[in-house]
């Protein structure tokens, strides 16, 4: 950790009064009732930390990694205390410490910053994956009691895994595609590492509904990592490589860059934050990020295209906590999802607090992620949804896990697959009417 | 010792890792920090027995603890004791809504009550500024008030009965799910006992029925005084208010710059909130006599909020206000103290020349329409002088307040904190008599030891190495 890096982890961490007003909303606390589980608690320990009254060991960095870093409490916090960012300096600092294991380091770095980077590899480790789960293997590993060999035990053996589209699905976007209708400018577009392979559908839908509202959309064909993921879980360099590609990809220029990933997208809206002490980066970060908008945030602001087909749903929104809480985005999702003819919105308790998703949280801390994701279940279940909606790749597989059991029949989609279908829908019937009429 | 506990609680509900006990060891009050020997999460009321009786055979002191949102350190632990903190028991066991009572676990969080009962047109009425995160086991321990104590009273007009755990580990039932039992009133002796007398486990509180009609307004000043001479007035011609609550223009500023952004004129000296609640008709008479009133004492802006969310955003704003604070410096001094209505313009003028002397930037927030003051002071923890200008400051204020009839705390209690002004206020015969109800339900002195009453040793390392005046170590 750099010096400037520690001063400014002990500024924010000064601006907390120790309130409390944040508890009540951290998932983690409200499951153990545990003060060192809460964002103030957290706090405390991370200004520990940077006071060097207590130092990162292996017994002290236990709630650094039982955070979900949803931000929950930033969205409540009167003092505006940049959580978020106070965990990931943290995070980075620990992991230079002795006080993190060297297999579980370097199994991580070598994710971050060996497979990350090149698309090619993340296909073959999806392609592994999708081997390992649909082959029998899993099977064979879980009845051989091999799987207990492995750290990530409970993932390997658990639904958690999920399931990954055959290669045929996964279509590259074009570069480019053309503005249906009315034009109204072009937009670049974040493809995105994990979501391509994972839920290839969701991008489709996100390009064919901005080119629906008249947006051309450019995709880099190099389809960059923005970087999420290794600055959330302690890997501060990595993440400014995968930034430093991600702005050379998308190029210097004044179009708007969306993306559909809520954790991508908030992301991508810091780097001005990641770079603010790298000279060379920090004003070219903070133009590219000033770019950065949300799907959502994007087509509300601009006006949808009324879709026009009638899907009589009871839907219900579950807000990716990085849209909710880092992004503060929260009712353009909605009045996108309002404005579909026949779709009833069915609100829920607890409908923007973290399903246990949150990056790679259920592959570090699986059990705290079963049982929230439980605890969404129960409160969704409540609501008796006939879909569920969300706005992020963690979430999404996540929900559709959850739902597989708990819910079953109840298909899980992104915001913009569920426009894409109302489009799509009201296209065949403007067909049909339109060939009855002549 | 942990493994007795850990019999008793399982072994996920004991903590004794250096990093668990770390955040434990201050409440809302940071001036003070000690770190238990272990923090317990007991789940159920004989579980807080069974902790309590191993307790009492072990010698161990103990404190009890709910959201930690306390300012007078009332929750700090003891060097050589236990923390039971009672986040766990957070059920609501049963609603009464044609007797319009609840009973609920102390863990329970304020407003989360609220929430719950809305649905039947009734709310819990004590809301103290932190609602949204504190416990009503913490509101019964600190007697908490809030903005709507002007109209609706304070914790213990709510609560009819409790179930508690006496400090020599037997569960009793103090009062009922009825109103006004014969004999002792032991449910009123209890509450405001901050954590002294047992830990009430389950408690019967009072529901309230939301008001038909609810109007709030915003009065701007450029005079904090003249702010404070219309409160009395509004009292004095009879009316009253839900609620009576002034910000000064250090608060204002440091809400509107944070995210509660209440709408609050920035170039205001003052602004009062004034909420009228009940039946139309009279809400509008008492609206038409308060907006004249606020024209002779000079408002330059009289505004009602449109909509529920104004409402709201208007409450919202004074309620984080605390926090919000956090923006001027890495910490906060809230003192609490009660003077006459009558002499607020007065207080406040000599409170403001208090700061001016000491040279500390000051904000005031509080619940004018009962007098309780509540003047903060924004300073630097790791400056040692500016620690010792504070509680100079501080010394100063309340002695400020004594004199001209007030008193000690409205609403935070006495805790830690002020443990050793009490004498100020009280008699040694005053605080005998006090020791003497406090032996009869604490007879060994295990349960929240060294807090309230003076005299006794101090289990406690200062924050900063500086004692507050009076505190021996």
């Amino acid at each position: 950790m750099d010096a400037h890096e520690k001063i400014l982890l002990d500024q924010r961490a000064l601006d907390c009064v120790h309130c409390g007003l944040c508890l009540p909303v951290c998932p983690t606390y409200r499951l153990t009732g545990n003060e060192a589980a809460s964002p103030r608690g957290r706090i405390y320990l991370m200004r520990a930390f940077a006071e060097k009254r207590m130092e990162p060991a292996v017994d002290t960095i236990g709630e650094v990694d039982k955070c979900l870093v949803c931000r929950a409490c930033e969205t409540v916090c009167p003092s505006g205390v940049q959580f978020g960012e106070m965990m990931e300096l943290t995070r980075d600092l620990v992991e230079a410490t002795p006080a993190r294991g060297g297999f579980a380091r370097r199994v991580k770095r070598l994710f971050f910053r060996h497979v990350l980077p090149h698309p090619a590899r993340v296909r073959w480790l999806a392609l592994l994956l999708r081997f390992y789960r649909e082959s029998g293997l899993r099977f064979l590993l879980q009845k051989l009691g091999l799987i207990e060999l492995f750290g990530a035990k409970t993932v390997l053996r658990d639904r958690l895994l999920p399931a990954i589209p055959p290669l045929a699905e996964r279509v590259e976007p074009p570069e480019r595609t053309a503005a249906l209708g009315q034009p109204r400018g072009e937009v670049g577009f974040l493809v995105g590492c994990v979501a391509h392979e994972l839920l290839p559908g969701a991008n489709r839908a996100s390009i064919a509904v901005l080119a629906e509202n008249g947006f051309a959309v450019r995709c880099p064909t190099s389809r960059p990592c923005c970087g999420a993921l290794p600055s959330h879980f302690g890997d501060l360099e990595a993440a400014r490589s995968l930034a430093r590609q991600t702005i050379e990809a998308f190029g210097e220029g004044s179009d708007p860059v969306v993306v559909s990933s809520a954790g991508c997208g908030s992301a991508m809206k810091e780097y001005g934050r990641l770079f603010a002490h790298d000279p060379q980066w920090a004003e070219r970060a903070k133009r590219f990020a000033a770019r950065v908008v949300d799907w959502n945030e994007f087509l509300a602001a601009k006006g949808l295209v009324a879709p026009q087909g009638r899907l009589d749903l009871k839907v219900a929104y579950s807000e990716p906590c990085h849209l909710a809480h880092a992004q503060r985005i929260s009712a353009a999702p909605k009045s996108l999802l309002a404005a579909i003819p026949g779709v009833t919105l069915v609100p829920f308790s607890g409908s923007d607090t973290c399903c246990g998703a949150a990056g790679l949280y259920n592959v570090t801390q699986p059990e705290q992620s079963l049982q929230l994701l439980g605890q969404k279940m129960e409160q969704l279940k409540g609501a008796a949804p006939d879909l569920i909606v969300t706005a992020n790749p963690g979430c999404h597989l996540q929900l559709r896990s959850g739902a597989s059991d708990a819910l079953p029949g109840v298909e899980v989609l992104h915001v913009a697959e569920l426009l894409e279908r109302s489009y799509r829908a009201g296209a065949k019937s403007g067909d049909a009417s339109g060939a009855k009429a002549s | 010792m942990t493994a007795a506990l850990e019999r008793i609680v399982g072994r996920a509900h004991v903590l004794q890792g250096r990093a668990d006990l770390l955040p434990f060891e201050s409440d809302g009050l940071t001036h003070f920090r000690q770190q238990p020997r272990a923090v317990v999460l007991p789940g159920t009321t004989e579980e807080v027995a069974e902790v309590v009786r191993w307790c009492v055979a072990t010698g161990t002191p103990f404190v009890p603890r709910g959201a930690g949102t306390g300012l007078s350190g009332g929750a700090l632990p003891c060097a050589t004791g236990i923390v039971i903190e009672l986040a766990r028991l957070n059920r609501i066991l049963e609603v009464r809504p044609r007797d319009r009572l609840a009973k609920v676990e102390c863990g329970v969080i304020n407003a989360e009550l609220s929430t719950a009962v809305r649905p039947l047109g009734l709310h819990y009425a004590p809301d103290p500024s932190s609602q949204t995160a504190c416990t009503l086991g913490g509101n019964v321990a600190e007697n908490s008030g809030g903005p709507h104590t002007m109209k609706y009273g304070t914790t213990t007009d709510h609560i009819v009965g409790l179930r508690v755990v006496l400090p020599d580990g037997t569960i009793t039932e103090l009062g009922g799910p009825l109103h006004d039992l014969p004999g002792l009133d032991l449910v009123g002796t209890f509450v405001g006992s901050e954590g002294t007398f047992g830990i009430a486990t389950e408690l019967w509180v009072r529901l309230t029925p939301n008001p038909a009609v609810i109007r709030t307004f915003l009065f701007a000043f450029r005079d904090l005084e003249q702010a404070c001479r219309m409160v009395s007035r509004i009292v004095a011609d009879g009316i009253l208010p839900a609620a009576l609550e002034m910000l000064d223009q250090t608060t204002i500023r440091v809400v509107e710059a944070s995210v509660l952004k209440a709408g609050y004129p920035v170039d205001a000296d003052a602004v009062l909130l004034v909420e009228l609640d009940g039946i139309a008709a009279q809400v509008e008479e008492d609206a038409r006599k308060v907006r004249a009133i606020a024209g002779e004492f000079g408002a330059f802006e009289s505004r009602e909020a449109a909509t529920a969310e104004e409402r709201l955003k208007l409450w919202k704003g004074r309620k984080g206000a605390f926090g919000a604070l956090g923006r001027l410096s890495p910490d906060l001094y809230v003192q609490d103290a009660v003077v006459p209505r009558s002499r607020l313009p007065e207080v406040l003028r000599r409170v403001r020349a208090i700061a001016t002397e000491e040279n500390l930037i000051l904000s005031n927030v509080f619940h004018a329409g009962d007098g309780n003051l509540h003047p903060n002071i924004s300073y630097d923890g790791r400056d040692p002088d500016h620690v010792a200008r504070v509680l100079r400051a501080g010394d100063k204020i309340l002695a400020t307040c004594l004199e001209v009839g007030g008193s000690l705390s409205g609403e935070h209690g006495i805790g830690m904190e002020k443990r050793d002004s009490m004498s100020r206020l009280f008699s040694a015969d005053d605080l005998d008599r006090f020791a003497q109800v406090r032996r009869a339900f604490n007879p060994l002195g295990l349960c929240n030891p060294d807090k309230v009453l003076p005299g006794a040793k101090v289990c406690v390392e200062f924050r900063h190495g500086i004692a507050i005046e009076g505190v021996t170590h």
